[in-house]
This record gives structure tokens, C-alpha cells and sequence, in this order.
């Protein structure tokens, strides 16, 4: 493994003691051969390790938990309103029906997908019943006129038609 | 920050407010240095460890206790750090004009010996303000509040990966840091 490789592990992993034995022998044995490395590792102990060991652990003012506690027990006073009451209600009903209305929602989309299925099977049938009736009727006015024009002498035998002819 | 039992966790989710002072004893160093080196002020950091403490308290009804309490802490901590972060940065912002001239008076106390506490505090506040605000935290995180990369990763919500290439990022802005100003 190259320098810059190394360094980046040394400035990351290495120094923050995140590695595994293996890495860290790795490391190790090249930082022993190398002294580009070895001033490297120095040089960021010195500036990115030492300055924050000795930081100082800083401590909230007493006020701090004096005023939380103000604001938790005004909170608790406040008795809440009926949106509150029902949005809580809602949620509480909801994460506890979290497993049923799952299953329901399965159920409905097993259902839908089936319902679907029957009405396009339905539909086709409906589709192919009205194409041969179509065809059926397409055909007999075909058969009409290639059986040649009406014999308008021969008549319907109708009252009217009498009357004229 | 110091373990919380499950108990008192629970309790404090009924409304319990001895046992959620407990939590607050046991997590309010924590929250308070976290948000103390985000915001570099007492008084911001008060009101941020404040906030954090009403979410918590809020919040902790909902919280799954297969969970990790402490992770589900870091993360509110470092959202409402960051969160009032941004809010005032248009303010620091202006401010910067200010601060670059007195970096080079700092800079020269740096090079004394022996550090007074406050020195040394004023110190690291200007390492931390060479770095973007995810970096800082990182730092803060690691470097101060001793977390694993694990843990950061869990907190900030995002990849270990992502930690390392921050954390590297973070450093190498330090070395130079140190470079220029020697």
C-alpha cells in the first residue's frame, strides 16, 4: 500500500482506534520502515488529537433544568382539547390496529385484483357475443344483397299495396 | 453519557418528572457540550439543551424501546444544534469580518508554553471554526464526546463511510489550519 493511502487510514482509522488488529500490524509495520509517515503521524497527533483532549467538559447552569421543568409541568396542566384528544385517539387506534389494517389491505387488493379479473373475462365475452352478432347480421344483409334486388312485382300482399297497385 | 435503564426510560414516558430528571442528569452534560461547540455560546447552548430536553420529554412516549435510548438522544441533540446553527449563521456570518482580525492575536497566545484553560478553550472554538458544521460535529463527536464511528454514523443518520470522508475532510482542514497559522 502507497503513502497516500496509508496517511489517510493514519488520519481517519488509526488514530481513532477504529481498526482491527490485522490494519492496525499493517500500519504499524509500515510506519516503522517509513519516516514520511512516521513525521506524518506526529504531525497529526500534534494538531488534530492533542488540542482536544484536554477540552474542557462544560456544565448547564442549575436555570437550565429549573426551566424545563416549569415548561413540562405547564405542559402537563394544560388539559388537552378535543383536536388533541382526537388526534391522539386516531394514532392510538391506528398502531393498534397497525396488523388489521394490514391484513385488510391485502385482502381488499386480492379482491380488487379478482374483481378486475372477472369483469375484463365478462367484458371479453361481452365483446365477443356482440362481434358475432355483428357479424351474424353483417352477413345476412350481404346474403340479402347478393340474392339480387326485391321483386317489387311480386308485392308484400299488404291492404295498401293492393289499394295503389 | 451515562447508561439509562428501561425503567425510568418508561416511566419517564408516562410523564414520570423525578424519573425524567434522572434522564436529565444523565444526558444533559452530553447535550449541553455537544451544543456549547456547535454554537460557541453559554447562553444559545442553554436554550438549545432546553429544546432538546422538551423533544425528548415530548417524544419519549413514542419511542420504540428496542431502540437505542442514547443513539435516539444524540440524533435530537445534534438536530436541534444544527438546526439553531443555521438559524443564527446569517448573524455569525456577519460577524466573520470580526473574528478573522482577532485570530492572528489568539494565534499568537497559541505559540505560548503553558495555555490558560481559557486560552485553550478560545483555541479549540477557533479549530472548530474552520470547519463546515457537518465536520464539526463529527469532531465533536468523536474527539470530544468520544463516540465510535458507528455511532456518529447512527446519530448523524448517514453512511460510517460518509463519518471517515468528514472526519478526513475535517482534519486535513486542521493541518492546514495549523500550517498557515505557524
Amino acid at each position: 500500500m502507497d503513502c497516500n493511502k496509508i496517511q489517510d487510514l493514519i488520519l481517519t482509522d488509526y488514530i481513532d482506534n477504529q481498526m482491527d488488529e490485522k490494519q492496525k500490524n499493517m500500519i504499524e509495520t509500515h510506519l516503522a520502515q517509513c519516516i514520511g509517515c512516521q513525521e506524518f503521524t506526529a504531525l497529526v497527533k500534534k494538531t488534530v488529537v492533542e488540542p482536544f483532549i484536554q477540552a474542557e467538559r462544560f456544565v448547564p447552569s442549575e436555570n437550565v433544568w429549573i426551566e424545563i421543568k416549569d415548561n413540562i409541568m405547564q405542559e402537563q396542566s394544560v388539559k388537552p382539547g378535543l383536536w388533541d384528544a382526537l388526534t391522539d385517539g386516531m394514532s392510538n387506534l391506528l398502531r393498534a390496529w397497525k396488523p388489521g389494517l394490514v391484513f385488510a389491505s391485502m385482502a381488499m387488493l386480492i379482491l380488487g385484483a379478482g374483481l378486475l379479473r372477472q369483469y375484463s373475462i365478462y367484458d371479453q365475452e361481452l365483446k365477443s357475443a356482440k362481434a358475432v352478432e355483428t357479424m351474424e347480421y353483417l352477413s345476412s344483409v350481404t346474403q340479402t344483397q347478393e340474392g339480387g334486388a326485391i321483386d317489387e312485382s311480386e308485392g308484400f300482399g299488404t291492404t295498401i299495396e293492393k289499394y295503389f297497385l | 453519557m451515562q447508561d439509562i435503564s428501561a425503567e425510568i426510560i418508561q416511566k419517564a414516558s408516562e410523564g414520570d418528572l423525578p424519573a425524567f430528571e434522572n434522564i436529565y442528569k444523565a444526558a444533559s452534560s452530553f447535550v449541553f457540550n455537544v451544543a456549547f461547540r456547535v454554537v460557541h455560546n453559554r447562553e444559545e447552548a442553554e436554550e438549545v439543551t432546553q429544546d432538546v430536553f422538551m423533544n425528548v420529554f415530548r417524544k419519549l412516549k413514542d419511542f420504540r424501546q428496542q431502540a437505542s435510548f442514547k443513539t435516539w438522544v444524540y440524533r435530537i441533540t445534534v438536530n436541534c444544534a444544527i438546526n439553531h446553527y443555521r438559524k443564527t449563521a446569517e448573524h455569525k456570518k456577519r460577524s466573520v469580518e470580526f473574528d478573522e482580525r482577532i485570530v492572528s492575536e489568539k494565534v499568537f497566545v497559541k505559540q505560548e508554553p503553558a495555555m490558560t484553560q481559557e486560552e485553550h478553550q478560545g483555541f479549540i472554538n477557533e479549530l472548530l471554526d474552520n470547519l463546515n458544521p457537518d465536520q464539526r460535529l463529527c469532531v465533536v463527536l468523536r474527539n470530544i464526546e468520544g463516540l465510535s464511528y458507528q455511532e456518529i454514523a447512527d446519530s448523524l443518520n448517514i453512511n460510517i463511510n460518509t463519518v471517515r470522508s468528514r472526519l478526513k475532510r475535517a482534519r486535513e482542514a486542521l493541518i492546514n489550519f495549523n500550517k498557515v497559522t505557524k
